[in-house]
């Protein structure tokens, strides 16, 4: 079944896990009106008629500005300002005039490698830059042929800078807004020529971000700020129960409150509307509602633990990976001089995005529009077309910018319940959820329990090593194509590929159900796999008596994975002595297409871990803005900080227990020490993502300095659960 | 003529000494024990979480039943008890409680007439040059603390009843919102105990 | 419809005098947003625990999300948005320069904080920062960068010869 079949036509299927009704349930119909290539028109946001596209990610209007789209939403990670400028560079455009504009959802806009329009999985610049270079340089070709016609010129003599085609010989020139209606008409080369990496003059440095300025000022407009004429605010309540349903509300308990319109039931909730945010919050105060039910109301963080315990010690696990003779069966024990067995475990998390959950949406009998800081608008699209029956090409998505997404934003639960609110009471509205409200009805990164055993040589060597894997599904809201009954290809990742030099390596997973919504969140499935992998290979080096900087070197033969882990070493001094008390860590790995290492130098006492210095080296192919990806693995850094140390989601009686940052600890900045990031550059063939790789090494390092450090070995998260806590760095 | 002024000058220095310590000036006879036994009533309200909070050992105010450090915050006392720079204690605290739990609790301000007022809040610690700390204070070690005008911001007898009976940050601990417990006794019946100590003489516990 | 008793309050709002009618519980920080249009100054927790919502109150860096109207009466209050209107304030040079947000939800929060920490104390040490600065929150984890910027403020605020 080919990935674009699927991808238009899937249902989300009652049979997944509970706690999360308004996920499911919908059929998502074809999608089959949307085959163009320029961008559909947005009927609200429509670009000047005589703004001329020359394919679906460039415009160019007569007075010679230049519109470049944008398909993926920016989240902080730089693509609404890196993406545009591939485009730019291969165009030859001026970017100081460059327009950015959000795309609307069409096929066009898809991540080519699954065809599907969506920003996460770090895959943004690794799914688009190639077809980014090629639409830039189609259309600079477009415009060099249209004016090597005009001057009955050699195209060959033609080449394009600053917004302009230029004549080499003459030096005349002509702008695009010139040539822009001759160059629609050209028809575009299959294979246009791209611009030398040597003669690029925006990538590879370092470009302000596009909407910098607006974020220093106050203007920039989140999902939070968007404001529609007539627009009304709804605050929601959803059953605290993981699961439940409303049983009954009393609408008139709050229908003569000042400013309240309505009160309207959404998907496992009920909302109160009124014409302003502050009155809709205050009036639900004091709602009579009453909830029931949720198959979840006994889980708890016990039950859960329980749960996973007992799956890690049963049956029927589905090998995934099965590499080499010496794990052929699945008891290895006789075959090597040595076994060794650990159990590591993760922590279920909040996404806890700065802006919290909400949406704006204005549904009529036929159409229905949104705008808001979504990360799949696709789904969204496709979802609400299924719920309400319109055509798709009824159905407008435009995107805010988002304050933070991490995963959150890819699912529709706060979309469906905005269009639902406005469909009930014909107006715009804008939902809001209260950070009480977003925290616990986040779908959580689930908790993961590994067991990995290695078969060992007489000198500690590991011949074999073979990962079992407890874990519910991440991808199962997000994509469901991609998930089964027994397998979720995103928990496995880290798993299935490695570039440590094993002869045997057998990967069994166990997808489990568990009562609790669980979902992508930064990192996926790479965060907690490269825990427990590279604890377990510092543990075994040792137990080979090796520095775990030799030890990982001797089993890595790849070229960028050495090159990585030297340089590390190199920054980090990891060679050179640590000062008496401090003691240091590291951690390689390869996720998300990206080699990245850290090491980690800190000192204990009395349970206080207080770290001196962080160091990491990363290969992401080509860094196309280095200070972007600095400031993107720093940031990532940090949010490891509060992964390893703090941050824990718990369950009681079927609700989640933690409502705010007061109780949902995060990383702060007076526990942040320096952070040094270098850049390792290799080739635009091999670019890997960042936006979420700065965590993945950054936690087995912290475990692994703290085991050398204390000679205590952690091996499940967040470490506040064994007493060590961050000590204040400044 | 000597002898009456050596005996005026020792009458003029007992009754000095006894105007410059809290204890209240009475004709009644001083009764130790019902003085001690006044002051171990007050001060199960004196080491009560709603008043140690804010008298603490250390530079940064607690919170909570369990008087921990605010959650993340670093916070300081400062050479006033306002809090500094960006994380004054006003900054958070206003003039009254929030609705909801987990909220900054609050209290007005009074003016210098005695009438408060509830536009500008009143939340700060004792000053950095007097503490005034209660946490882990003795019963004998507070009692004389709260007598010594060099500890307790020079307050006399009067003053100090006046601050347990009026203060809106005392008053407040009956008024803590939601999530706080509040002292064990009635604010009335601790203002009756710290009188009832002071009247007696204000002997402190050994 | 229960009508809630209206209350008018006059107050300086980036310089100019400002009058809103509006519920007296209405904290500052909905005020602002919702009844004058200013949605630089956000909403992240509701509880004075993120930062988000920092304005300067007679410069103080107090939380709009718990500052109720009538503490706001007859007053100057500055926002994100009154910080400059041209971009020339130097924590807002600094944040330029360093490149500092991501996301960008919570730099308000994290500029006005700075902008009262160096109107008060113009040449902090690194743990003067980490102090005042230890109630703003980043899920982007900038603290790196507004820890530098911070620093290249204050010098900025030397060379300039003015303390706000």
């Amino acid at each position: 079944m080919s990935s674009e079949r699927v991808a238009r036509r899937f249902f989300l299927t009652a049979s997944l896990a509970a706690g999360g009704g308004l996920l499911l349930g919908y059929s998502i119909g074809s999608d089959s009106g949307l085959n163009k290539v320029f961008a559909a028109a947005n009927p609200e946001n429509a670009p000047s008629v005589t703004d001329i596209p020359l394919n679906a990610w460039v415009r160019i209007a007569p007075n010679d500005e230049v519109t470049l789209i944008s398909s993926q939403s920016e989240m902080g990670q730089g693509v609404m300002t890196t993406l545009p400028a591939v485009l730019a560079e291969e165009l030859g455009a001026d970017w100081s005039r460059v327009k950015i504009e959000f795309s609307t959802v069409a096929p066009a806009y898809r991540n080519p490698r699954i065809n599907w329009q969506f920003t996460g999985n770090s895959e943004s610049t690794t799914g688009f830059f190639e077809l980014l270079r090629s639409m830039g340089a189609s259309a600079r070709e477009m415009l060099i042929a249209a004016a090597a016609k005009r001057w009955s010129v050699p195209a060959g003599e033609l080449y394009a800078d600053s917004g302009r085609i230029i004549h080499r010989p003459t030096k005349r020139f002509l702008k695009f807004g010139d040539l822009a209606e001759d160059a629609a008409r050209i028809t575009p080369s299959q294979n246009p020529g791209l611009k030398a990496q040597s003669d690029w003059k925006l990538l590879g440095k370092s470009l302000p971000r596009v909407e910098l300025k607006s974020k220093l000022n106050g203007t920039a407009i989140f999902g939070l700020d968007f404001i529609v004429p007539g627009m009304v605010y709804a605050a929601v309540m959803q059953s605290p129960v993981h699961g439940g349903d409303v049983s009954s509300f009393d609408k008139n308990s709050v229908i003569n409150l000042s400013g309240v319109i309505d009160v309207v039931p959404v998907p496992n909730g009920v909302a109160v509307v009124a014409n302003q945010y502050w009155q809709a919050r205050q009036a639900l105060r004091s709602l009579k509602v009453s909830f029931a039910g949720g198959a979840s109301s006994e889980i708890s963080s016990e039950s859960l633990d329980k749960q996973y315990r007992a799956a890690l010690a049963g049956d029927s696990w589905k090998t995934v990976k099965s590499e080499g003779d010496a794990l052929r069966e699945a008891d290895i024990r006789g075959k090597f001089s040595d076994l060794y067995s650990q159990q590591y475990e993760s922590q279920f998390m909040a996404h806890a995005t700065m802006e919290p959950m909400n949406c704006t949406a204005h549904v009529t009998d036929d159409s229905c529009i949104v705008w808001g800081p979504l990360q799949g608008p696709e789904l969204a699209k496709l979802t609400l077309s299924g719920m309400f029956k319109l055509p798709p090409e009824r159905v407008t998505i435009n995107r805010t910018l988002l304050g933070g997404g991490f995963g959150r934003r890819l699912l529709v639960d706060f979309v469906v319940q905005a269009a639902v609110i406005s469909k009930a009471v014909g107006k715009p509205v804008k939902v809001i959820w209260s950070r009480e409200e977003d925290m616990q009805h986040d779908v959580y990164r689930p908790a993961t329990l590994h067991r990995i055993t290695a078969g060992l040589d007489k000198a500690g060597k590991p011949l074999a090593i073979a990962h079992q894997l407890v874990s519910p599904s991440v991808l199962q809201y997000v994509y469901p194509p991609a998930v089964t009954d027994d397998n979720d290809p995103t928990c496995l990742e880290g798993l299935m590929e490695t570039h440590y030099e094993l002869p045997s390596q057998r990967v069994d997973f166990k997808l489990l159900k568990v009562g609790v919504p669980t979902s992508v969140l930064r990192t996926t499935g790479y965060g907690p796999n490269i825990f427990a992998v590279e604890s377990f290979i510092d543990e075994l080096a040792g137990k080979a008596k090796q520095d775990p900087y030799e030890f990982r070197r001797s089993l890595l033969k790849d070229e960028r994975s050495l090159k990585v882990l030297e340089a590390l070493a190199d920054k980090s001094d990891w060679k050179r002595k640590p000062g008496k008390g401090v003691a240091r860590g590291l951690a390689y790995t390869e996720a998300f297409r990206t080699h990245i290492a850290h090491a980690v130098e800190l000192s204990v006492n009395n349970n206080l871990v207080k770290i001196h210095r962080i160091t990491c080296v990363i290969d992401c192919g080509i860094a196309l803005d280095p200070e972007i990806t600095r400031n993107s693995i720093e940031g990532g850094t940090v949010w490891g900080l509060g992964v390893a140390f703090k941050s824990n989601i718990t369950f009681k009686n079927g609700r989640t227990v933690e409502s705010n940052f007061h109780d949902y600890q995060i990383a702060q900045m007076d526990e942040t020490p320096p952070i040094e990031v270098h850049i390792v550059n290799s080739s635009t063939k091999g670019l890997g993502g960042t936006g979420e790789v700065g965590p993945v090494t950054l936690v087995p390092a912290v475990a692994n300095a703290i085991f050398a450090a204390t000679g205590k070995r952690y091996r499940s998260l967040p470490l506040s659960r064994h007493g060590l806590r961050l000590a204040a760095v400044g | 003529m000597r002898t009456t002024i050596s005996i005026g000058a020792c009458l003029l220095a007992i009754s000095a000494a006894l105007y410059a310590t809290v204890r209240r000036v009475s004709s009644e006879p001083n009764d130790d024990a019902a003085a001690r036994a006044a002051f171990m009533v007050a001060y199960q309200v004196f080491m009560h979480p709603r008043c140690v909070n804010c008298h603490p050992a250390g530079d940064s105010p607690l919170r909570g039943e369990d008087s921990q450090p605010h959650t993340g915050l670093r916070l300081r006392r400062g050479p006033d008890g306002q809090g500094v720079f960006t994380l004054k204690c006003t900054n958070c605290h206003q003039s009254q409680n929030h609705v909801g739990p987990h909220m900054p609790p609050g209290a007005p301000n009074v003016l210098a007439g005695g009438a408060l007022d509830s536009t500008t809040p009143r939340w700060h610690l004792p000053s950095a040059k007097t503490p005034m700390i209660f946490q882990g204070r003795s019963a004998a070690q507070l009692c004389r603390q709260l007598e010594d005008p060099s500890q307790n911001g020079g307050l006399t007898a009067e003053h100090l009843i006046h601050h347990v009976s009026t203060d809106p940050l005392v008053l407040w601990a009956w008024n803590p919102g939601e999530g706080r417990t509040r002292p064990p006794l009635r604010h009335d019946e601790f203002v009756a105990s710290v009188k009832a100590w002071l009247d007696n003489g204000g002997a402190c516990p050994k | 419809m229960t009508e809630v008793e209206m209350r008018t309050v006059t107050f300086i709002l980036n310089g100019k005098s400002t009058t809103v009618k509006v519920d007296p519980e209405k904290p500052l920080l909905w005020v602002l947003r919702e009844d004058l249009g200013l949605t630089g100054t956000k909403y992240g927790c509701g509880m004075a625990i993120c930062g988000c919502c920092t304005v300067h109150l007679e410069g103080d860096a107090v939380r709009s999300c718990v500052t109720p109207m009538s503490r706001v009466e007859g007053k100057r209050v500055t926002t994100i948005e009154g910080l400059s209107h041209d971009f020339s304030h130097p924590v807002q040079r600094a944040w330029m320069e360093l490149q500092v947000p991501q996301c960008g939800y919570c730099q308000p929060g994290q500029m006005m904080s700075a902008a009262c920490l160096l109107a008060q104390n113009p040449k902090p040490a690194d743990t003067d920062i980490a102090e005042a600065m230890s109630g703003n929150l980043c899920r982007c984890g900038t603290y790196q960068r507004v820890r530098k910027a911070i620093h290249l403020a204050a010098s900025l605020l030397i060379e300039r010869g003015v303390a706000e």
